[in-house]
């Protein structure tokens, strides 16, 4: 899953682990978040959502194509 | 929000992967290395002793030397794992001292199974069945049976996150397929009498060692 930590993270000059401190994760974890190698639990993607104060489908983008009427 | 200016680098520009994959091949050779010389001056004692051969001498030399060749390489990661202490948050400095602990302990119940060992010693019969005095036996049951879970509890839910939890549960679904396939096709092929019987050591060993390559690989990647 594709995301925008990385630029979330650059644009208030946050270090990975001052990231992963914030959210009581690892250096390891953030960085596995931003290359997209791991996504995180529901829980874990709202902290990083209410983090940054922005909602989690802005953050997180599943590519998704479709819509509709759901 | 209050984040305290560390001024710690980031993964992509770090080599921490590299330094781990380091650390484990030297440990390995290192190993590796001086087992090999137990085995020579083991294998020289029981052909009777005596002055060892100039080849003999030589290869032991050239041992020694890669052990000391492997510790001087050694000598800069270590030395930036421990000076770095403070780039760790206090989660990761929990689970590098609980790992640290469990290798402590590792090396003190190897240590307690080499000397109440009856027999020499050889890197075969180490994780064998041969008898062992029953102090040593309880002793090594109650580091295994009592500490291990305790620290496994511990660790599970206070040093580690959810993504090293869910590398090391990657671990674990691996071995487990590895300890499916392998157990019953060495059985199999032990029943042909085409190998050697089931060794209960060997399938631990490798289980385990699935276990912590994936767990490691994808904890690091």
């Amino acid at each position: 899953m594709k995301n925008k930590l990385k630029v979330l993270r650059a644009m208030r000059d946050w270090s990975q682990a001052q990231l992963g401190e914030a959210l009581d994760v690892s250096r390891q974890a953030v960085n596995a978040i931003e290359t997209g190698k791991y996504d995180p639990s529901l829980p874990l993607a709202f902290k990083i959502a209410r983090l940054f104060d922005m909602p989690v489908q802005e953050i997180f983008d599943d590519e998704f194509e479709g819509g509709g009427d759901a | 929000m209050n984040l305290k200016e560390a001024g710690m680098p980031d993964l992509e520009n770090n080599n921490s992967a590299k330094s781990v994959g380091i650390l484990i091949a030297g440990v390995f050779g290192l190993l590796s290395s001086a087992g090999i010389i137990a085995g020579i001056l083991i294998g020289h004692n029981e052909h009777g002793g005596g002055p060892m051969s100039a080849a003999l001498i030589a290869i032991i030399a050239a041992l020694l030397a890669v052990i000391f060749a492997i510790s001087v390489y050694l000598y800069r990661p270590i030395k930036r794992m421990i000076s770095g202490n403070n780039d760790l948050s206090k989660r990761e400095r929990l689970n590098r001292n609980i790992m640290l602990l469990c290798g402590i302990l590792s090396v003190v119940m190897t240590a307690i199974l080499m000397y109440s060992m009856p027999e020499k010693l050889t890197s075969f019969n180490m994780l064998g069945s041969s008898p062992i005095p029953a102090a040593a036996a309880i002793g090594l049951a109650i580091f295994w049976g009592v500490g291990m879970p305790i620290t496994a509890y511990f660790w599970h839910k206070k040093a580690i996150d959810e993504q090293e939890a869910a590398a090391y549960r990657d671990g674990g679904y691996y071995a487990a397929y590895a300890y499916i396939i392998t157990t019953p096709t060495w059985w199999f092929l032990a029943r042909g009498g085409l190998v050697p019987e089931i060794n209960g050591a060997a399938i631990f060993i490798i289980f385990n060692f699935i276990w912590v390559t994936v767990w490691f690989g994808k904890k690091y990647r």
